[in-house]
Order: C-alpha cells, then structure tokens, then sequence
C-alpha cells in the first residue's frame, strides 16, 4: 500500500504539471490567436481532464494512508508516529492531518478536490474556468513537490517494522479534533479558488463583474468552512488544555484568524463592486492578500520561525512556503502592474456619510485588526533582529491592542447598514440613530445601575462597551427588519412574523447578512462575559465541598481505572445550586500509554448564564488527594450560540432569492391589474438598501 | 474673579476624579496577584500565562507562583516586580513588551497606523467628493416619483 500511496501521488504531481504546462499554453494561443499542432481549446481540455484526474491521484494516496492507518501499517514511518494499535478507529481516521506529512496531504486532497468541482462545472464560463483551473494547477503543483520530496507521507521505517506505533497526540484525541481540521482546511484551501479566479480574471482582462457573482459563493463558503475550523478549534482548547480560556493568541491561532478577517473584508468590499463598479484594485488585492496569508501562516507556524504550542507541526519545510510565497506575490505584482487600467473605478465616493464609507472603515478596521495580529506575531523575531533578545507578545498585548478594535467594528456593525448608498441625508442619520443611540446609552445606564463599575478596571469597562454596543447594533438590525416587514405586512395583510420570513426570502443576502451581523453580536456579548470569570482551587477528600458563585461543588469520591490506551484518574463532584442537585461532574486526568504524555479531560456544566467548569489538575503526593480547580466563566454558552446564529445566517445568504417575478405574477393573477403599483413597491422595499 | 458657583462645580469636579483615582488604584493583594501573574508567561514551553499554567508537576509555575506572591506581600511595586522576574527567567517571562526603548514600537504601531488609515480615507474621500461631477437628473418616469415617496413615507419609523 505505501508505494501506491507514493506512486498515486507522482501521478498526481505529473498530472497536475501537465494541467499547468498545457492550460498555460492553450490560454496562451487563445490570447495571442495564434495556434500550434493540437487546436488551444482541445489543449485546453484535455489540461482540464488532466486536473481532474490529479484529485482522484490524489484521493488514492489518502486513501492508501488511511488504509496504512487502519491496517496498523508501522512500516511507514508517518503512521508508526501518529497511530497505535488501540487507537480508536475515529482517531485513526483523523491520524490523516494529525502531523506534516498527513497535514499536507490533506490539503493537496482538498485543493484538487476544489479543483475537481470548478473543472467539473467550467460550462460556467469556459474560458474564466480554463485560467482558474491552471493557476490552481500551479499551486496544486507546489503542495505535491513537497509531498514528493521535502515531506513524503509514506516514507517507510529504517529495518523491521516495530509491532506498535507511538500512538497519536494525546491533545489530538478529542471528538472535535476530527472535524476541526478539516474544516479549517477546507477554509485556508478554499481561498484558493476565488484568489485563482480572481487572478485569471486580471489576466484575461475579464469584462464586467461576473467573475464576482461566480466566486461569491466559492468565497462564503470558503469563509464559513474558516469560521467553523476557528470556533471549532477554540471550542477543542477550551475543553482539552484545561485552562478555562478559548483563545490563547498562539501564533496558529493567529494564523487562521488573519485570512478570516482580509477574506470578511473582502466579502464587504466586493459589494461596492457589484453595486456601484468601485474599489476593484482594493478587491483584487483583498483576496490576493487573503490567499497569501493562508501560505504565510502556515509557513509562519511550520518553519519554527515563531514559537507555538502546536509544535507538532513544526518541521525545516518553511523555506518551501517562503519561495512559494514570493513566487505569488510576484506573479500577483506583476499582473496588477500589467493589466491595472482594466481595474479603474467607475464610480467615486460622494459622501462621507454613506453605505459605501462605512464599507471603506469596515475595511480599514478589519485590516488595522489583521495587521495588528501579524504584528503582534512577528514582533518577537523583529525584536530578536534589532535588540538581539526575543520578547513574548502574548495574549495582554494583544488584548489591549486588539480589543478596542474589535469594539470599534462592532460598532461599525450596526451604523453601516443604517446608512444609504451614496449619501445619506442628516435627516435620514437622526432618524435611523435614535433608536439605537437611546438603546446605548439605556444599556449602559441600567448596567451601571446593578453594579457594573467600568472604572474598576479595563475588563469591565470593555465589557460594558461590548454589552451597550451590542444592544445598539441589534436594535439597529431589528429596526431594519420590522421596517421592511411593515411594508410587506401591510401591501399583504400577513402578519409580522410571515411578512419577514417573506421579506428575508426577498433578498437573502442582504438579511442572511444581518442574521450573520446579529450572530456577531452575540458572541461579542459571550466574549465581553469573560471579564467575570471566578476561580477556585482546592485539594478535595470525600465529602468535602467548597461554593463558587450560586454553584455548591461536593466531592463524592476519587478513583483511578485504566484501559488498553489510557490510565485515568477522576473524582465524582455532585453540583448543587440551593439545596437542589443539579448534576454530576467528573473531570479526569489520563495518561496514554503509548505516548506517555497525560492529558485533561474537562467537565463542564454549561448553562446560558455560565459555565462551571471543573479540572482534575492531578493529586497531592504528599496527601495523595485530588485537587481540583474551578472557573465560573459567564456567557460562554453565548458565544458558541452565536457561532451558530452566524452559522445559519451564512447558509441563509447562500440560499437564492424568492424570485420576485414570480411573487408578482402570484400577487397579479390573484389581485389582477389595479396593484401593480403595490407590487412593485413590495419588491422595492425587499430589494432596497442591499 | 472666579465666581463661587464655578468654583464649587471646579471642586466637585476635582473630588470626583479623586474617587475615580483612588477606585481605579484600589485594588488588594490578592487581585493584584492575579493581574500580575496574568502578565507574565510559565517558562515550562506550555506557552500559557502564568496564572493558567496548570501542568502537574510543572518546575516553574508554583515556584514563580510563590516568589510573586512574595513579592506582593513585601509591598514590591509592579513595576519592581516584572523586573525582578526579567532578570530571573530572561526577557520572554513578560507576556507582553514593557514599555522601554524599541519595544515602544510594539504598541505604537497598530494605533498609529490605524489613525494614519482613518485621516488617509478621510483625506481620499473628500478628495474624491470634490472631483465628482453632479448627476443629470433622472429622466422622468411617470408615476415614479411618487411611488418613491409613498415608499419613504411608508417606510419611516
């Protein structure tokens, strides 16, 4: 099995070269008109045929790994240090990303996977198609050089295959762990297509937009495949490490959060393309950064450059991303240089105070927040270069640095959609901001009024921040969605809730967005929360008890057990809220036998209002008692909550419009001739403001 | 000559900003232990802050946990305290830059730059705003105008 693994991908390698080679040549003879032996637009099929046989390469070398894996194949050096024989099966399968080699395997499936679909469905646009598939050609081309020879994922072990493998990454052997990679690679990979996209469409000079409608879909799904992968990652810290936190801003964690946010800007700004043909250079730029930070991420993280606590991915294959990554940037430059009169604007900014301005901060802001993020990440080694002594940038710097940030875009959330395109007029400013404005400043009076003192300390001054904000943009956002479903309401005799259910199928995108935009919101409240965390620590014998907040913790007993891949220690707690048990938590500690590492099993009690959240954090050995440690962490239900309001919100605005020529026909056969007016005021009022 | 009522307002104002001082600056040891562990990294490479790290039987983080406690308890001023532990565990125990020669630059930067946006946009739109040529008006759609109304009307709050 590991030499077809190894001979699929070299297959892969020179299907994908011949992809690039000979679509690079068919574009070429189409550009210039001129023709060789074979006909360009048969050239270019069959580079098309050839991609799509790299990802079926591709899905037999993954294939062969995970066989490898599940066969407890220690030959191959990959699965002798990733797998064991009493690994469970699920974690077998996630052994596939659990290190380099796998990892990158893995996205080489995905980018020809990708790959696969647009060719699958170039009868979209022939020829935009044709130059997308070749630039992802190229980059398919880089990821399987490295897993042909810099990191070759079925490299075999040196004499006899040894009987048992090391075993995976305790941390690794979490249910979330074998969904969180993927997702997050399916995002970094993603971007791929509308960067290729994109790129092709500033070298054909393509006319128009439509590559932005084509991609639009590509880059929202590309762009909640991230989000899921980052809140899934932070989700797995929070119930893995042990430390009560979620966000730790390691340099990996960093590393997803910068395309994360160039690729939300950009899904803001390429609406003013579509909309009023403006800030094209700004958009092609966007998502040529966006790309180009998904590869400087993980060149960041894998070459050992910044030190992180995913050292397992660490390895001497940095210089690989670093020549890829100034190859892109070239390629890009020189592109843009080239073809720049063909990305002038055909409309300018006419007021400050208009949709189109508060898209432009939106910008700005998302991009002072990346720029700041990968500041904060490189800094240790610029201070390294100029004071020869590496500095920590940890999570105070950042907290400082980028939370007024933060705050500053949420409250950019909730102004922009309140403002019209091209101006808006003062009258039109007051009236839309009183409602929000008085919803502010209530927020903040009644949060002082029960006991919120913003002047304690920094913490809570921004969670005050963040809950009034909060209030503010969700009154702005309810106060659009009301209006709208009035309208509706009162042209249909529909009730409130039916008219906006009609009002949001009008125009899912623009409401998908505001259901996005509230979800934001919530999981800034959920994140403002974390200025009230409690903890508590205590050595515990049976039937000892200590209180947290309303919680009434009593340990019922302490024990150890074992099985094939892990020795555990756990104590039984009982809650109890009042005299009331409201459950049993046992937190554990285990410590796998293969790898000989130990690892913590987190019990959590999670309700709206907080999370107890227990840690075994080991025994005493002179007492030989448990000591277990305590958070009460407030709101943290929130913000996974608001993950999947932003979740759904996503999915609502990739659904397509309710067709408002079909409603109008619907309305006229029934209502007749005479409202044609109200039909098209309807449809006004659901399209209006997008 | 300062009227009274101003300077019974400047009075108030005064002992206002004392209180917020004095609250702001009134914290007790324990809370002052637990803002300074959570500046200051466990050097055990779990890369986690030393008020988090939670490794059993880790070589640093109760020792250091002790020695900050300490120091708190001696009336060490924070300040004081930092660099003791810098010189201690080296320059990477402080979780974030302290404020001296180049590393100004850490906490400079983002705010700057963000600031150098803000007045830049403005700059460019205004720019722009002056250069745009006024729109001809619409041609006239019978009917349209007071469609358009009806909607704004029926659209208000």
């Amino acid at each position: 099995m590991p030499e077809f693994g190894s001979f699929s991908l070299l297959l892969a390698l020179a299907l994908s070269g011949y992809t690039l080679l000979a679509g690079g040549v068919a574009l070429r003879q189409l550009a210039t008109g001129t023709r060789g032996r074979i006909a360009p637009d048969r050239l270019a099929e069959t580079a098309r045929r050839a991609g799509i046989g790299s990802f079926i390469a591709v899905a037999c070398a993954a294939f062969a790994l995970v066989y490898a894996a599940f066969t407890n194949d220690f030959s191959v050096s990959y699965i002798l240090h990733h797998s064991n024989r009493a690994l469970p099966g699920a974690y077998k399968f996630a052994a596939l990303w659990s290190g380099q080699e796998g990892s990158l395997l893995l996205w080489a499936l995905l980018l020809t996977g990708y790959g696969f679909v647009l060719r699958v469905r170039h009868k979209v646009d022939v020829t935009l198609t044709a130059y997308a598939s070749t630039i992802l050609a190229g980059i398919q081309v880089f990821f399987l050089l490295l897993l042909n020879f810099a990191a070759p994922p079925f490299a075999l072990v040196e004499g006899a295959a040894p009987s048992d493998g090391f075993g995976l990454n305790p941390l690794l052997q979490y249910p979330e762990m074998v969904i969180h990679p993927p997702m997050l690679y399916l995002g970094y990979v993603g971007f791929s297509v509308p960067f290729a996209f994109a790129l092709g469409a500033l070298m054909m000079r393509y006319p128009g937009e439509k590559w932005i409608h084509i991609t639009r879909r590509w880059t929202m799904v590309t762009w909640l495949f991230l989000t899921c992968g980052i809140f899934l990652g932070a989700h797995w810290a929070y119930s893995v490490l042990g430390w009560g936190g979620y966000w730790g801003w390691d340099p990996v964690e960093n590393a997803s959060l910068m395309p994360w946010l160039t690729g939300t800007a950009f899904l803001h700004s390429v609406m003013m393309q579509e909309k009023r043909g403006m800030m094209k250079n700004w958009n092609v730029w966007l998502i040529f950064s966006t790309f180009m930070l998904c590869i400087l991420g993980t060149d960041l993280t894998r070459s050992g450059l910044v030190s992180s606590v995913h050292a397992f991915a660490q390895s001497s294959i940095g210089n690989w991303f670093t020549g890829f990554l100034v190859i892109v940037l070239s390629v890009c430059l020189f592109t843009f240089l080239l073809q720049r009169d063909h990305l002038k604007s055909e409309h300018k900014l006419e007021s400050l105070v208009s949709r189109e301005s508060s898209f432009l901060f939106n910008n700005l802001v998302l991009l002072a927040a990346c720029f700041t993020i990968l500041w904060g990440t490189l800094f240790p080694i610029i201070s390294e270069y100029v004071q020869g002594n590496r500095v920590t940038v940890g999570a105070p710097f950042f907290n400082r640095v980028a939370l007024p940030i933060g705050l500053f875009l949420l409250f950019l959330t909730g102004i922009g959609p309140l403002l019209a395109w091209r101006s808006a007029s003062f009258k039109s400013i007051r009236k839309n901001f009183v409602l929000p404005g008085a919803a502010i400043l209530v927020t903040a009076i009644v949060l002082m009024a029960v006991g919120l003192r913003p002047w304690n300390d920094q913490a809570t001054f921004y969670s005050l921040v963040a809950f009034s904000l909060g209030a503010g943009v969700i009154t702005a956002i309810s106060s659009e969605f009301l209006r709208g479903a009035h309208v509706i309401g009162k042209h249909t005799g529909k009730n409130i809730f039916a008219s906006m259910l009609q009002l949001m199928r009008r125009n899912t995108r623009r409401y998908g967005g505001y259901i996005v935009h509230f979800g934001v919101v919530v999981i800034f409240i959920g994140i403002a929360g974390g200025a009230f965390n409690q903890s508590h620590e205590q050595e515990m014998n049976n039937g000892q008890s200590f209180t947290i907040g309303p919680y009434k913790v009593v340990c019922r007993s302490f024990t150890e057990d074992s099985n094939l891949n892990y020795d555990t220690e756990f104590a039984l707690l009982d809650v109890y809220r009042g005299d009331k048990k409201v459950t049993q938590l046992a937190p554990e500690k285990r410590f796998y036998t293969s790898s000989q590492q130990p690892s913590t099993m987190v019990a959590n009690h999670s309700t709206l209002a907080w999370d107890l959240y227990v840690i075994y954090a080991g025994k005493n050995p002179q007492t030989g008692l448990p000591i277990i440690k305590v958070f009460l962490n407030p709101l943290m239900a929130w913000i996974w909550i608001g993950v999947i309001v932003v979740v759904i919100g996503t999915l609502f605005a990739l659904a397509p419009n309710l067709s408002a020529a079909l409603a109008s026909n619907r309305v006229r056969s029934v209502a007749g001739p005479a409202r044609l007016d109200d039909q098209r005021e309807v449809a006004i009022a659901g399209r209006s403001g997008d | 000559m300062i009227s009274r009522r101003k300077l019974i307002r400047v009075s108030q104002m005064g002992l206002v900003c004392l209180v917020v001082a004095v609250a702001m600056g009134a914290t007790d040891s324990s809370a002052r232990f637990d803002k300074d562990s959570h500046q200051m990294m466990c050097p055990c490479s779990c890369n986690q802050l030393l008020g988090e790290c939670n490794h059993v039987g880790c070589q640093y983080s109760d020792k250091m946990r002790s020695e900050l406690a300490a120091s708190i308890a001696r009336g060490d001023t924070d300040d004081a305290i930092f660099h003791q532990f810098q010189d201690e565990y080296g320059p990477i125990v402080l979780a974030s830059p302290m404020f001296t020669r180049f590393n100004h630059v850490a906490w400079i930067v983002p705010p700057v730059l963000l600031l150098l946006g803000i007045g830049s946009t403005l700059l460019i739109v205004r720019k722009w705003k002056l250069r745009t040529v006024p729109m001809p008006a619409e041609p006239a759609t019978p009917g349209f105008s007071a469609v358009r109304d009806r909607i704004r009307r029926e659209t208000q709050i």
